[in-house]
C-alpha cells in the first residue's frame, strides 16, 4: 500500500482558460470549444494529436459526448469525470495518470460549466437522486460560516478580530482579481465594503462568498521526455494526491470545525510525493480554493503554510499578499473569478502556468527564486469533503 | 383501471394505555413552547405567501426511500456499534470506528437531549421558517447531527444551549408533504 506518485513523469505544454464570468452569449458547447482552441495553440497541437480525453463537468453535461460532439472528435477516447467541486482537478489527475501508464503520448484535461443559466443564487447540484427528505437544505456558505466562531473559540479570536481577519483575506483575492483579465470581479474593494456587506449566512457577509461564474479551462500533457518537442517552458507534475472523505466530521462529536483533515492528509501526500519538506519555503506560489473566506483560512494551516492557530496573525502580517511571504491565489482565487464548479481546478493551474513561466502579467508576477507552485480545489463542506492537491515546477528533480 | 372505495380504520385503546407515560407530555411540549411571530404564523396558516429565497424548491420525496429508513425518519432510531460504542446518525452499516460491519444495535435518540456546538443562520436557504438557524448537535452519551432548529430565538442562540428533538414539517412537494426531526430549546 503506497502513494508513489508520478513525479516528473508527465509535463503540461499547453494550457488555455477563457474568461470566467457571466456568459450569457456563450453555451457550454462554446466555452468547451473557446478553452481547447487556446489550448491547443498553446501547445502547437491539433484535436487529431491528442490521443485521449478527460472531460471534467459537474453539472453542464455527461458522458464523454459533451466534449467530442461540439469538437467533432473522431474516434477518440473521452472520459467524462466528477467529484464535486475538485471535478476539473479530477480530470487532470486521471490524464497525467493515463499518459504516465504509458497508453497514450498525449492527453487534455478539460473543465467546464455553465452555471448561470439556472438563474438560481449560488450553486446548484446536478444530481437528482430520489430521497427520503431527511437530509440537510443548508447551503454551503452557511456550513464553512460554522468554521469562524469554532476556530474562534479555540484560538482566542474575539468576534471583531475575527472579522477583519476574514475581510483581509477577501481584501487581498479582490486586490489579485482587479489585476487579471481574465477575472469575473476586477475591483479592489475595501475593507469596510467588506465589512458591511449584507449578510449571507452566520457571519459571512457578500464578499465571503465566492461569485458564480460561467468558465472552462484545459490542458495538454504529454511524457516529460517528450514535453520540449512543443515548448521550450514545460510545467512538470510533481504530485497529485486526491481524498474523497468519509463524511466523519458531521456524525462526530470530536470534529470542532477549525481543521479539514482531508485537506491536511492531501497536503502530506502531495509534499510526500514531491518530497516538499518545508512548503513554506519551497512553494512559490499556491492557488486555494477560497470558497468562502473562512475555508481560506483554515487551508492555510491544513497545508502547513501556517502554524495551527497562527494564520490568522500571517493573514493580518500580509503573508499570503502578492508581495508577501508566501503568495495565495495571485490571480484573485475564486473570490474575483467566481467558481464554475468543472473548470476551477483548472483554472487554478492556468495561474501556475502563468507565473511558473514567468508569463503572469508585470502587475501580479510573483516575486521569488522559488520554482514550485501548488494548487489546492476543495469540493463539499467542512466535515465532509473532497481535497485534491497539485504540486506543479518547472524544472525537473 | 379507476375504482371508487373508501378504507375505515378503527382504533381501540387497552387498559395498557392507563399507565403510558411519553417521556414529553402534551402539556409538557405546549409548555416548551416559543412565541410565534403573527406573519410566520400567517405563512404557515396559508393565509400569505412568502417569497421564496433564488434557490431550487425541495424536490418531492421519495416513497421506497422513506420506506427503507422508516425508523430512521420517522422515529429517529440510529445504530450504536456494538464493538466500539459509537454512535451512528443516520444509522449506517459500516462503523466509523473500527470498521466493523453490520454489527450495529438500535439507538432509538427521539427522546435524548443535546448540546448546541455550533450554530448558524442561512439567510439563503429554502424554508417555510425562513432563515433556517441550524445547529450541530452533540447528543448526551455520543452521537452528533447537524440539524435544523425551530421554536428559536435565533439572536439569543448560544454555542452550549440545551436542545431536544421535535417532530415537524420541513416542506411540501408534489403535494407530498415532508416530516423529520429538528431540534429546540429545551424551556423546562
Amino acid at each position: 500500500m503506497a502513494s508513489h506518485g508520478i513525479k516528473d513523469q508527465v509535463a503540461i505544454v499547453g494550457m488555455g482558460c477563457t474568461p470566467f464570468g457571466e456568459h450569457w452569449n456563450k453555451g457550454t458547447d462554446d466555452l468547451l470549444i473557446d478553452a481547447s482552441e487556446e489550448t491547443f495553440a498553446s501547445a502547437g497541437v491539433t484535436k487529431d494529436d491528442v490521443d485521449a480525453y478527460w472531460l471534467g463537468t459537474a453539472m453542464s453535461g455527461m458522458s464523454g459526448m459533451a466534449l467530442a460532439r461540439p469538437l467533432q472528435l473522431h474516434d477518440k477516447p473521452v472520459t467524462h469525470v466528477e467529484n464535486f467541486c475538485a471535478t476539473a482537478s479530477e480530470a487532470i489527475r486521471n490524464a497525467a495518470y493515463a499518459v504516465a501508464s504509458g497508453a497514450y503520448d498525449m492527453a487534455m484535461a478539460i473543465g467546464v460549466e455553465k452555471v448561470k443559466d439556472s438563474g438560481y443564487q449560488g450553486l446548484v447540484g446536478a444530481a437528482k437522486t430520489p430521497t427520503d427528505g431527511t437530509g440537510r437544505t443548508l447551503t454551503a456558505a452557511a456550513m464553512f460560516a460554522m468554521c469562524a466562531p469554532g476556530y474562534g473559540k479555540k484560538y482566542g479570536v474575539d468576534d471583531e478580530q475575527m472579522r477583519e481577519v476574514l475581510a483581509r483575506i477577501a481584501w487581498k483575492n479582490h486586490y489579485n482579481g482587479a489585476r487579471n483579465p481574465r477575472a469575473q470581479f476586477r475591483k479592489e474593494v475595501s475593507m469596510e465594503t467588506i465589512c458591511n456587506a449584507p449578510l449571507m449566512a452566520g457571519g459571512l457577509g457578500v464578499y465571503d462568498c465566492s461569485g458564480v461564474a460561467d468558465g472552462s479551462a484545459a490542458a495538454i500533457i504529454v511524457r516529460a521526455e517528450d514535453a520540449h518537442k512543443y515548448t521550450d517552458k514545460p510545467i512538470y507534475i510533481k504530485a497529485l494526491s486526491l481524498v474523497a472523505g468519509n463524511c466523519s466530521g458531521n456524525a462526530d462529536p470530536a470534529y470542532d470545525y477549525t481543521t479539514f483533515p482531508e485537506i491536511a492528509a492531501t497536503g502530506r501526500d502531495a509534499y510526500a510525493q514531491a518530497g516538499v519538506t518545508n512548503p513554506r519555503e519551497q512553494i512559490a506560489m499556491a492557488e486555494v480554493h477560497d470558497c468562502f473566506t473562512p475555508a481560506e483560512l483554515l487551508i492555510y494551516e491544513d497545508l502547513q503554510f501556517a502554524e495551527r492557530g497562527s494564520a490568522w496573525k500571517e493573514v493580518l502580517a500580509g503573508t499570503f499578499d502578492l508581495k508577501g511571504d508566501m503568495p495565495v491565489n495571485p490571480d484573485g482565487g475564486l473570490k474575483s473569478f467566481g467558481h464554475p464548479v468543472g473548470a476551477s481546478g483548472l483554472r487554478m493551474m492556468f495561474e501556475a502556468w502563468l507565473q511558473l513561466r514567468g508569463e503572469a502579467p508585470e502587475e501580479r508576477r510573483i516575486d521569488n527564486d522559488r520554482s514550485l507552485a501548488l494548487t489546492h480545489n476543495l469540493g463539499g463542506y467542512p466535515g465532509e469533503m473532497v481535497s485534491f492537491v497539485s504540486i506543479l515546477g518547472r524544472e525537473l528533480g | 383501471m379507476l375504482a371508487d372505495g373508501v378504507t375505515v380504520l378503527l382504533f381501540r385503546t387497552t387498559p395498557a394505555i392507563a399507565q403510558y407515560r411519553p417521556a414529553r407530555s402534551v402539556a409538557t411540549q405546549i409548555a416548551n413552547g416559543g412565541a410565534l411571530a403573527y406573519g410566520k404564523f400567517l405563512s404557515w396558516r396559508g393565509r400569505v405567501t412568502l417569497e421564496p429565497p433564488r434557490r431550487p424548491e425541495p424536490e418531492r420525496i421519495s416513497a421506497s426511500v422513506s420506506g427503507r429508513t422508516e425508523e430512521w425518519k420517522y422515529a429517529f432510531v440510529g445504530s450504536r456499534d456494538h464493538g466500539s460504542g459509537e454512535l451512528h446518525l443516520p444509522p449506517a452499516r459500516v462503523s466509523r470506528v473500527g470498521d466493523a460491519v453490520d454489527d450495529m444495535v438500535q439507538a432509538p435518540m427521539s427522546e435524548i437531549e443535546g448540546t448546541i456546538a455550533l450554530f448558524t443562520v442561512d439567510r439563503i436557504a429554502f424554508s417555510l421558517s425562513p432563515p433556517i438557524a441550524f445547529a450541530v448537535v452533540d447528543f448526551d452519551g455520543g452521537g452528533r447531527l447537524p440539524v435544523e432548529l425551530t421554536d428559536v430565538d435565533v439572536d439569543s442562540l448560544q454555542i452550549g444551549d440545551r436542545v431536544e428533538m421535535t417532530f415537524r414539517k420541513l416542506f411540501t412537494a408534489d403535494d407530498i408533504h415532508n416530516y423529520f426531526w429538528k431540534a429546540r430549546p429545551v424551556r423546562s
